[in-house]
């Protein structure tokens, strides 16, 4: 550091435990801020006030004038410009001392792992569950700590995955916390159901304080613990959670299957009414260990994970039940499973409307409800 | 044996309010069973269950005195 910049940052060089070491460990820090809204804008600003030497910003959208009451990153004048324009050109200003990066791209699991390879820590400030899915397993597969905040009315949500020390080798990730995306709740995003302008600013903060307390070892990252905020009773309250291999089993192994994975078709929100012709996990188990005659159909792609030990199935991908339907028996009992009981079910309607079949059963809960009650 | 069951996010707002209270409910499953006779709709909710601040996975006995959350996934940003 020169003089300018000891200069610069003299009133945290001061503060015990962080110091000249502390500051210099923010400067050689690279962080990336995936989504540019309310939680991107705060957390981007306090970690270039900061010093982190490299911060890169990336969101593929423009700017707009419901944006302004919480995206403090924008003023009027910037209306209709690249928010990862705007936000690169103001945090130069900011902050000299820092390199910011600019990605104006929409993140997907082409780009995703080429991007984040450049980056220590990467920022989750987007608004969707898909996103969330495909950031939470680039960082599995390329060892990056992964910043959670996440908002809802006047509540939020922030927290530590895949930090991994010499320690703790294998980290909690947000599939241990959320392994079946909130396909059924169909709830809008914030733009949709109103956000107030305050709420993403206290959270992006929180995302960047974790950041920089765990780029100086300062205090205890929230690494197995979500924090949960109500800025209405201005509570917050953290609560604690494990990893769980059985559910990260299910993310994508390799870049390969990361590359193959549909995210947007993971967290889709179809219409589901559970009904009569759904079977339990344990009404399952029951006719597997009393070996029932049955047929047992697997409709996920070849690529999905868990794979139960303990089915003996026939394997029809959804998307390829036209071609095979001469393999479905129309006699017998046929118990359709999927990772949560989504897919099966659009299989047997499909089944039942279009061919007449009347022998089938959707496996409620899925996969995922099986290795949860019956781990393999 | 009544107990309360604290709600975030959304689940707050189906219900209308933040606090449910239930009764007779000694563990996880009954406590899942007697709620989704009760409300079906949260049958196709995703959310996280806590007992005393720690996420539960699996069934475990419940007593009066423990805390009770359920808290649902958010995505806003």
């Amino acid at each position: 550091m020169n003089k300018e910049e000891i200069a610069h940052y003299s009133k945290q060089l001061i503060l015990p435990g962080l110091g000249i070491e502390g500051q210099e460990k923010i400067k050689n820090a690279k962080v990336l801020v995936v989504g540019l809204g309310g939680l991107g804008c705060s957390a981007a600003l306090y970690l270039t006030a900061m010093g982190v030497g490299k911060i890169g910003v990336l969101d593929f959208d423009t700017v707009e004038v419901s944006n302004l009451q919480r995206q403090v990153l924008y003023s009027l004048t910037d209306i209709g410009l690249l928010k990862a324009e705007v936000a690169f050109a103001k945090l130069s200003f900011q902050n000299p001392f820092v390199k910011i990066s600019k990605h104006a791209v929409k993140l997907d699991n082409k780009n995703a792992l080429d991007i984040f390879t450049d980056y220590d820590i990467i920022i989750d400030g987007t608004d969707n569950y898909a996103a969330r899915y495909l950031i939470n397993d680039a960082c599995i597969l390329l060892n990056k700590i992964l910043i959670y905040g996440a908002i809802y009315k006047f509540e939020g949500q922030v927290s530590v995955f895949n930090l991994k020390t010499h320690s703790v080798l294998e980290a909690p990730t947000y599939r241990c916390l959320f392994p079946i995306p909130a396909a059924f709740d169909k709830l809008p995003n914030c733009s949709e159901i109103g956000v107030v302008g305050f709420l993403p600013g206290i959270i992006g903060t929180l995302q960047a304080t974790e950041a920089i307390k765990i780029i100086t070892g300062l205090g205890e990252p929230l690494s197995g613990k979500l924090l949960l905020f109500n800025a209405l009773s201005s509570n917050f309250q953290t609560i604690e959670f494990s990893r769980n291999n059985n559910w990260i089993d299910i993310a994508p192994k390799n870049n390969t299957e990361f590359i193959q994975m549909d995210y947007e078709y993971f967290c889709k929100a179809p219409d589901i009414k559970l009904s009569n012709e759904s079977i339990s996990i344990d009404e399952l188990k029951f006719i597997i260990d009393n070996k029932i005659d049955i047929q047992l159909i697997d409709v996920r792609e070849p690529f999905e994970y868990p794979q139960i030990h303990e089915f003996v199935d026939l394997h029809i991908p959804l998307s390829e039940i036209y071609n095979k339907l001469h393999l479905i028996s129309d006699n017998k009992k046929v118990i359709v499973y999927c990772n949560t009981g989504l897919r099966s079910k659009r299989a047997i309607t499909i089944l039942e409307k279009e061919f007449g079949f009347s022998n089938l059963h959707f496996l409620d809960g899925g996969a995922l409800e099986w290795i949860k009650n019956f781990p393999n | 044996m009544d107990m309360e069951v604290k709600l975030f996010g959304s689940l707050s707002e189906m219900f209308g309010k933040s606090i449910l209270k239930v009764n007779d409910c000694y563990d996880i499953k009954t406590l899942k069973e007697n709620l989704f006779m009760e409300y079906p709709e949260l049958k196709n909710c995703v959310f996280l269950i806590s007992v005393d601040k720690k996420v539960v996975l699996n069934n475990q006995k419940l007593e009066a005195e423990n805390e009770i959350a359920f808290l649902p996934p958010f995505a806003g940003g």
